[in-house]
């Protein structure tokens, strides 16, 4: 089974080795997926840039029309260089009448189509109308209760627009943020004074860009606090508005938030990532400005490669290859399992059927290599004790067997060679017909018989069968054919001589002539045969100073008969 | 009789030439702003999205505001009463002038003439942290030690205002929007003129004045750093 176990050390490296790429190619993939992040999360400000760009344009256009507003040019210019108190209310309820009606064309101007909530944006949350020296002269929002007067000159927004540009600024105003757009007024061809616009940074504006982004998390932030935010809902793990206050601090702290200052990708506390710029204006050195942030979305098993696949993915696979090399590599194994095991296997059980099927007593062990020789010489010891208890349970009438009888009496017992030189005429063993008919008793020869101590201690049980029959008259070995067919292994000059396989060998040839000569083969066993080669072995070596010994089975008298052969030094 | 008339006339002649004399002198003059450039800081970062020309009258060109942005001082020995204690507006956004001269030692008064709250402080004087001012407020300082310090608004950005404290200071002259300044009730004696406008001290030049006055020739602005 060498080859398999290899094939199979092979496969596991090679599955170990895959095991090893997907887990790779997840770390790999899982990088590039947070490369892939940072990179859609610097696209991401570049468009809220150019969103709140385009939004301040918008703003600034919609009050376009209230540079050449008359009236409120002409309050303006008379409001210039006014200290009287009195008449300084009177011109600022007259400029807040002419702003009102400015915000209400604005509005109206969106058209009748347009929802509430979007004409209650287009409402501007604070307005100023400043004259040509800055002053406050009319004012709508949180603060119009106050008394006119309040100069806003000092304003690069309010000075620009009197110079006569058009512009856009953040402010932070009494603690609020704004988003302003400023023009001049005039009144006739001259200056008069400039308006301001002004809306807070309420929740309208982070959805409208979130929506602009598709799937991202948008907040406004002024220093450590978010004023507003949007989270999608329909985004799985989204960062929270929480995750975005969490990380402020230590931006700030930082100085990672200044003008100026590179945007890095910050890791949140729930695992998402985010960029948080400064806003474009004055506000910005107030740590006012928006954060965008998106979830991370990584694999964390290599399975979840297969459900991120897409269909051109699984269309580009070589499937043909990846198909047939598979099958290559089962057809292997199944050709190292079918050679070192299957082919042996149904070998072994069509021999223990002919064994079952009564056409063999025992395997032949040298026919197997490795596991195959020890099992079947274990189902040859199985089959030996299966028959000697059986012979112990039903004794029989039969005579036991006797190797002595069988094989004839030992050359010392008889004072004659057991076995004949290949040379001379053998004296084969003569097997006596009484001795091959069970007997009651056994006919015990002494020199056998004592040099098989083992054979009488443990005398054979009977075999409870029927006599056998006498050899059919028509079946006559022929000993010449046997004989040649015994010796055909004598070969050589036994210098490559393996005793055992020989052994195995007669062993074998003489339990199938002792069928063919209707002689009884139940109570023979490989490990008696053996015992008694082995002494006529040792006797013919010492005897003739022999260095192999070869044996062959003959037919003599219509009986298996053996003869031995000396080989000498 | 006809002397003791004649004594008459000459003892009030005299007395009246005393009173003149003791009323206070004024020193006057004129700054020549059209040739003043001031350098203007790169800024660090975009201040809006856009800003462009309204399309229907030409921009005005930048000026400086003399009155917001220039002080015009003298410096001379001797005690200054009237600058002892002073009261410095923050109107407009921004402290009012921008460029603040004080006398070492002097009380400091900053009220706050906007509607909406200051946080100013200086960088750098301790003593000159930042605290809320709010609407008609005011806060009272005393600036002991010589020297210059920037001043700034935690609330407002685009403050940016300098404070000189001047050991010697006795006269804080009134700007005008044409560069026209004006000193009055000084004593007659030996002054140095100087002009500050920023962390710059622009003009320093001597002057001695008479009891009829004196009318300064008018003054070039050239930056000499702070």
């Amino acid at each position: 089974m060498l080859l398999s176990r290899f094939w199979y050390i092979i496969l596991a490296v090679a599955a170990a080795a895959a095991a090893a790429a997907a887990l790779l190619a997840q770390s790999v993939i899982n990088g590039r997926s947070d490369e892939a992040l940072a990179e859609s999360l610097g696209r991401d400000r570049t468009m809220v840039q150019a969103v709140l760009r385009l939004e301040a344009r918008s703003r600034l256009d919609r009050i376009a029309f209230i540079t050449v507003d008359a009236k409120l040019g002409g309050v303006l210019k008379q409001a210039l260089g006014i200290t009287d108190e009195k008449k300084l209310r009177a011109l600022s309820a007259e400029a807040k009448t002419a702003m009102r009606g400015n915000i209400v064309r604005i509005v109206e101007s969106a058209g009748s189509e347009a929802s509430t909530i979007q004409k209650q944006e287009l409402e501007p949350n604070i307005a100023f109308a400043v004259d040509g020296s800055g002053r406050i002269i009319g004012q709508i929002g949180p603060l119009e209760a106050n008394p006119p007067g309040a100069s806003l000159a000092t304003f690069p927004l309010v000075r620009r627009a009197l110079q006569g540009y058009v512009r856009d600024d953040v402010w932070v105003y009494d603690r609020r943020v704004y988003r302003m757009a400023a023009r001049p007024v005039m009144s006739g061809t001259e200056y008069a004074g400039a308006i301001l616009h002004g809306y807070r940074l309420d929740t309208g504006l982070p959805e409208t860009l979130a929506k602009y982004l598709g799937g991202a998390t948008v907040a406004f932030f002024q220093g450590a606090e978010v004023v507003s935010s949007y989270v999608p809902t329909e985004v799985t793990g989204a960062p929270q508005r929480a995750e975005l206050a969490i990380a402020l601090p230590t931006l700030l702290a930082g100085g990672k938030l200044k003008p100026g200052a590179a945007a890095e990708v910050v890791h949140l506390q729930g695992g998402g990532r985010a960029v948080f710029a400064p806003i474009i204006g004055s506000a910005a050195t107030l740590g006012v400005g928006y954060a965008i942030a998106r979830p991370r979305r990584l694999m964390t098993s290599p399975e979840q490669l297969f459900e991120q696949a897409s269909q051109d993915d699984v269309k580009s696979l070589p499937v043909p290859q990846l198909a047939g090399g598979a099958l290559l590599l089962a057809l292997i194994g199944l050709l190292f399992v079918y050679v070192e095991r299957d082919r042996h296997l149904s070998q072994l059980m069509k021999k223990t059927g002919e064994i079952s099927g009564g056409e063999r007593d025992r395997l032949i062990v040298t026919e197997w290599r490795g596991g195959y020789r020890k099992l079947a010489d274990k189902i040859n010891q199985a089959i030996d004790k299966e028959v000697e208890k059986a012979a112990e349970r039903a004794p029989s009438t039969r005579k036991r067997a006797n190797l002595d009888e069988i094989l004839g009496p030992t050359p010392e017992a008889t004072g004659t060679p057991f076995f004949g030189f290949a040379s001379s005429e053998p004296t084969a063993p003569q097997i006596s017909p009484a001795a091959s008919a069970p007997q009651a008793s056994p006919v015990a020869k002494p020199s056998l018989a004592q040099a098989q101590p083992r054979a009488a201690a443990r005398p054979l049980p009977p075999v409870p069968t029927p006599a056998l029959p006498q050899p059919p008259a028509r079946f006559v070995p022929d000993p010449v054919a046997a004989n040649a067919t015994a010796t055909a292994s004598i070969v050589g000059d036994g210098s490559d001589f393996d005793e055992d396989a020989h052994w195995h060998e007669v062993y074998e040839r003489y339990v199938v002539t002792r069928r063919q000569c209707g002689e009884p083969t139940d109570t023979l066993t490989f490990d008696k045969f053996a015992i008694t080669l082995k002494k006529t072995r040792d006797q013919i070596v010492e005897k003739h100073n022999a260095r192999i010994v070869r044996f062959a089975v003959q037919v003599k008298e219509g009986k298996a008969a053996l003869k031995a052969q000396p080989i000498k030094r | 009789m006809e002397s003791a008339k004649a004594l008459r006339v000459l003892m009030i002649l005299g007395l009246a030439l005393g009173l003149g004399a003791s009323a206070g002198a004024q020193v006057s003059g004129k700054l020549l702003l059209g040739a003043y450039k001031p350098e203007i800081p790169p800024a660090t970062s975009a201040a809006f999205n856009w800003e462009l020309e309204n399309g229907f009258k030409e921009v005005l060109p930048d000026r400086l505001d003399a009155p917001r942005e220039l002080a015009v001082v003298l410096l001379a020995e001797g005690p200054a009463t009237a600058l002892e204690r002073v009261e410095i507006p923050i109107s407009g956004g921004s402290l009012m002038p921008s460029t603040l001269v004080v006398r070492a030692g002097a009380t400091v008064i900053f009220r706050n003439d906007d509607e909406i709250a200051h946080e100013i402080f200086a960088d750098g004087l301790d003593t000159f942290a930042a605290e809320a001012i709010s609407p008609r407020g005011r806060r009272s300082l005393v600036f002991p030690t010589s020297g210059h310090w920037p001043v700034h608004d935690r609330l407002l950005p685009h403050v940016n205002s300098h404070m000189h404290v001047l050991p010697n200071l006795v006269a804080i002259a009134t700007v005008a929007a044409d560069g026209q300044y004006t000193f009055t009730n000084l004593t007659p004696g030996k002054y140095v003129l100087k002009v500050f406008h920023g962390a710059g001290e622009l003009v320093s030049q001597s002057i001695e004045l008479t009891t009829r006055g004196l009318t300064v020739d008018p003054l070039t602005l050239t930056p000499k750093g702070p």
